[in-house]
This record gives C-alpha cells, sequence and structure tokens, in this order.
C-alpha cells in the first residue's frame, strides 16, 4: 500500500510539471485554432467535406497526444539526472522501480488527459456540426487510443534509459510511423523470403509493437461498425503485457545504471 | 557505542570505456549514534562517491557499506536517513511546500503530521512567508536551505549533508550550525562533508580526512588541537596531511 501511495506521489509531481509548464496549453491552443479554422466549412467552398474533418480532426488530436506522451515521458528521468535532483529521490525510501513505475503513470496519466481534453473537443465539434456518429464506436476510439498513449510512454520511457529527449522522440515516433506505414510490408516478407530470413522478419514481426491494433480512424469516418468485444479485451490484454514488458526492462536496466 | 553507519573496506572504481579510476580505496571507518562527523578531503577525493554508496545510489566494486546494520540498497533502510546533496536543480516549478510535501510522501508520511512538519521547517529557516512562491524566483542561498531543510523532512536518526553551507551568508552559515547542535543534542547523527574546516572544528566530534579515495586519518578536532606547538587548528592540520 506504501508502494502504491509513493509512486502515486511521483506521478502526480510528473503531472504537477505539465500544468506548470504549459506544453499541453501550446497544443491545446493549437488544436483550437485548427478546429476554428476548420469549423469555417467555406474555406473548402463545398458541401460533404465533414468525412475530411471528422478524419483530420482526429489524426491531429493523436498526432498532438502521441507528441505529448512520448516528449513527456522521454524527458522525465533525464532531467531528473541532469538537475541532480534524481539523488534526494533515490536517498528516500523509494526503489527504482517506484520511480519508473511513477514516471510511467505520470506521463500516462498526462497524455491521457490531453487527449481527453482534445477528444472533448474533437466531440463538440462533431456535434455541433450535427455529424453522425456510433457512441460505441467513440467509446472505442477513445479507449484504443488511450491504449496506443501507454504503449508508447512505456516505450519512450524504456528508451530514455540509453537517448537523449531529442534521440528518443526522434527513435520513438520513427518506430511508431515505420510500424504504422511498413507493417504490412514486412507480413509480405515473411511470405515472400527464404526461410532463415523469413524467420528473422517473422521475430521482428511478433516483436515490434503493432501500433495498427489501435487505429479506428477510418472505422470512425466511415461510421463502420463498432468492434466485437473480444478484439477490444484483446487489445487490451496485448497492450498490457507490452507495457508490462517494456517496464520490466526499463526497471532492470535503471537499476543496473550508474548515476 | 551503537553504530548508525558503517562502511568496510570500500572500494570503488569507475569505469569509462578501457579507462579505470579508483575513487575509493579500501575505505574503512564507521559514526557511532548521536556523533557529529565531519568528512573532510580536497576536491575529488572521494566524498561525494561515498556518500552516495552510503544512499544505495552507487554500488561498490568490493566492500560494505550499513545503514543501521542495514544494507542501503534495501530502499526501506533509507527510512531514517535525511539527505542534503551537494548540488541539485529543484524543480523550478514547485513552491517550497509542494516540494517537502512530495518528499514527505515518499517517506510514507501521513498528510497531517506533514503539513505540520512543513510549517515547522520553513519556519526554521525563515522562508514561512515563501511557502506558496515557486522557486524558480529564489536565490542561491534560499535553495540551499530548502534543500537542508528538506533532508529534515522524516525527522532523520541520521542527517547526511554533502557540502551544506554552500552558498549561505554568514548568519545563514551561523544558523544551519545552531541547527545541526540541536539536533545532535536530540540523539541524532550527523555526517556531513565540508571545504569549511573552521565550522568543521567547531561542531565534529571526530573527523575523517580523505584524499584520491584514500582515509588519511580518522581522528578527533580535539585531539589534533591539543597537540599545541605543532597544529594549531584543524585547517592547518589538513592543509600539511593533504600537502604530504
Amino acid at each position: 500500500m506504501k508502494s502504491l501511495s509513493k509512486i502515486f506521489a511521483l506521478a502526480a509531481h510528473a503531472f504537477k510539471e505539465l500544468v506548470r509548464k504549459k506544453d499541453f496549453y501550446v497544443f491545446l491552443f493549437l488544436f483550437l485554432g485548427l478546429v476554428f479554422f476548420f469549423y469555417n466549412e467555406s474555406f473548402f467552398g463545398m458541401r460533404g467535406v465533414s468525412r475530411y474533418l471528422k478524419d483530420i480532426g482526429f489524426s491531429l488530436i493523436t498526432l498532438f497526444s502521441i507528441i505529448i506522451a512520448v516528449s513527456f515521458a522521454a524527458k522525465q528521468i533525464p532531467s531528473e539526472i541532469e538537475s541532480k535532483t534524481i539523488y534526494p529521490l533515490l536517498a528516500k525510501p523509494v526503489s527504482r522501480t517506484h520511480l519508473i513505475l511513477g514516471k510511467f503513470l505520470g506521463s500516462f496519466f498526462i497524455s491521457g488527459i490531453a487527449f481527453t481534453a482534445f477528444y472533448l473537443i474533437y466531440l463538440s465539434f462533431i456535434f455541433a456540426r450535427g455529424e453522425a456518429a456510433n457512441a460505441v464506436l467513440l467509446a472505442q476510439s477513445y479507449l484504443f487510443s488511450i491504449f496506443l498513449l501507454g504503449l508508447l510512454s512505456a516505450i519512450a520511457v524504456f528508451f530514455s534509459l540509453f537517448f537523449t529527449v531529442a534521440a528518443n522522440l526522434t527513435v520513438t515516433l520513427l518506430l511508431y510511423f515505420f510500424i504504422y506505414w511498413y507493417n504490412g510490408i514486412l507480413r509480405e516478407l515473411i511470405l515472400s523470403s527464404p526461410k532463415t530470413l523469413s524467420r528473422l522478419y517473422g521475430a521482428l514481426y511478433y516483436l515490434l509493437p503493432h501500433f495498427e491494433f489501435y487505429d479506428t480512424r477510418i472505422r470512425l469516418v466511415h461510421l463502420w461498425d463498432p468492434l466485437p468485444a473480444w478484439v477490444v479485451i484483446s487489445v487490451f490484454i496485448y497492450t498490457l503485457i507490452y507495457i508490462s514488458l517494456m517496464i520490466w526492462a526499463a526497471c532492470s536496466v535503471f537499476k543496473r545504471k550508474s548515476l | 557505542m551503537d553504530k548508525a553507519l558503517e562502511i568496510k573496506d570500500l572500494t570503488v572504481i569507475y569505469e569509462t570505456g578501457s579507462r579505470r579510476k579508483k575513487a575509493l580505496d579500501t575505505l574503512s571507518f564507521s559514526v557511532g549514534r548521536g556523533e557529529i562527523f565531519g568528512f573532510l578531503g580536497p576536491n575529488g577525493a572521494g566524498k561525494t562517491t561515498t556518500i552516495k554508496t552510503l544512499l544505495g545510489i552507487l554500488r561498490p566494486t568490493a566492500g560494505d557499506v550499513f545503514l543501521f546494520r542495514k544494507n542501503p540498497f534495501k530502499y526501506m533502510s533509507r527510512q531514517p536517513v535525511g539527505y542534503m546533496p551537494e548540488v541539485a536543480d529543484y524543480y523550478w516549478y514547485l513552491t517550497p511546500k509542494e516540494l517537502l510535501f512530495l518528499y514527505g510522501k515518499l517517506f510514507g508520511i501521513g498528510r497531517k503530521i506533514l503539513l505540520r512538519r512543513i510549517d515547522g521547517l520553513l519556519a526554521l529557516v525563515g522562508l514561512s512567508d515563501r511557502k506558496h512562491t515557486l522557486m524558480k524566483t529564489f536565490s542561491k542561498g534560499m535553495l540551499q536551505k530548502i534543500s537542508f531543510i528538506q533532508s529534515l523532512i522524516n525527522d532523520p536518526e541520521l542527517l547526511i549533508l554533502d557540502e551544506p553551507t554552500t552558498g549561505l551568508d554568514p548568519i545563514a552559515k551561523m544558523g544551519m550550525r545552531d541547527t545541526i547542535l540541536k539536533l545532535k543534542n536530540r540523539g541524532k547523527t550527523i555526517f556531513f562533508s565540508s571545504h569549511e574546516l573552521s565550522e568543521v572544528e567547531i561542531i565534529s566530534d571526530r573527523v575523517a580526512i580523505l584524499k584520491d579515495g584514500l582515509l588519511l586519518k580518522e581522528t578527533s578536532p580535539k585531539d589534533i588541537l591539543d597537540k599545541k606547538g605543532t597544529h594549531t587548528t584543524l585547517e592547518k592540520y589538513f592543509f600539511e596531511l593533504v600537502k604530504k
């Protein structure tokens, strides 16, 4: 119980950092500006662009939330080391595992809250325009985005033990977009390559996180049917396992890291 | 005397690529409960490395360290310990109250007790009126005071201070010295590193002098001062010993 309260204290501290450092507000105002811009339908000079607006809007809030999640998670541990505040922290009855968990949870909450705020604005925008929307699908899209942010936060926390903040941000975002866009090619390579290479590609395929699982954008824009419950549960379990593995790896590395 | 901290044959070697640097070489000494122990040495002598090892932040290459007979690498053994680092850029976006609250929570202190303790500690260093001010506006001396009181948030049995008087004006230095003596009177143990030899001479029961990771001398300032004619102050003694 005491361990949990320590982890939450560290997470709450990370949250306070977001509120005070105002990074989030920059994205919020940028998003609001873009929403206002797109809301003016005459900009396109035609009707029937609502799908594109829904598409662009959802892509934007996902992108902004991803940047917040990754950039925030990437700097948590390095900034403690750089400012030397890591020493008074670790001199307390706090383990390195507590610190990693607290930092991960803090980053995850922050990006989750940022996404929630963006999503609420996005929904108001959709409803204000009288767009059709499926409540279950909207809820699923929200959940999947939150899962994705958790996964990216965990990956960025792990990478933060090896890379500088800028390098971490680049590597994590490249990894995200690479997998998101080229996952299909990897699948084709597994099928078309010689046996040894195919195994290698296969290992890579299962080792890399499947970010495409979390993409509900097309479904949301084109008003497809909601996903069955077993898919949502499976993706949730997959996310949980992947996050646990990344956090476990981060704790193992951090325990051995010289400070 | 019961030991608050104990170091046995402590060796720390830093390895960067093919380079190896011995930061501490078979260092051994102990500090009894209720003692004020001064830890002296020129820059790079290994004082901060010793402190990091004592706090379980740095793993020794060889040897053992104990805090109240417990292994400091088990995080709960640090429950009765307060630590003030030599330098720390405390979170500028927090107020002193928020910083102390965070650290208090990490010790598992209840909210009510914690808030009372925070008020008392801020009053101790004369910063009560700044408790809701963001620390980005604080001077170096004010931050040093905050750093000192954060080490007291858990009412520690053992206080480890790394260069505590750096950046303080003479009045604040005197205030800190008085607080340290008051803590000793309450049975607390204080282990501190310092370059302020006159301060060390006044308040320490015993001192250890370190150079290049080796323990040159462990003694009491009184013993040094008793040898009149040879050495008159701890400062002179220190310079002669370190020059050799």
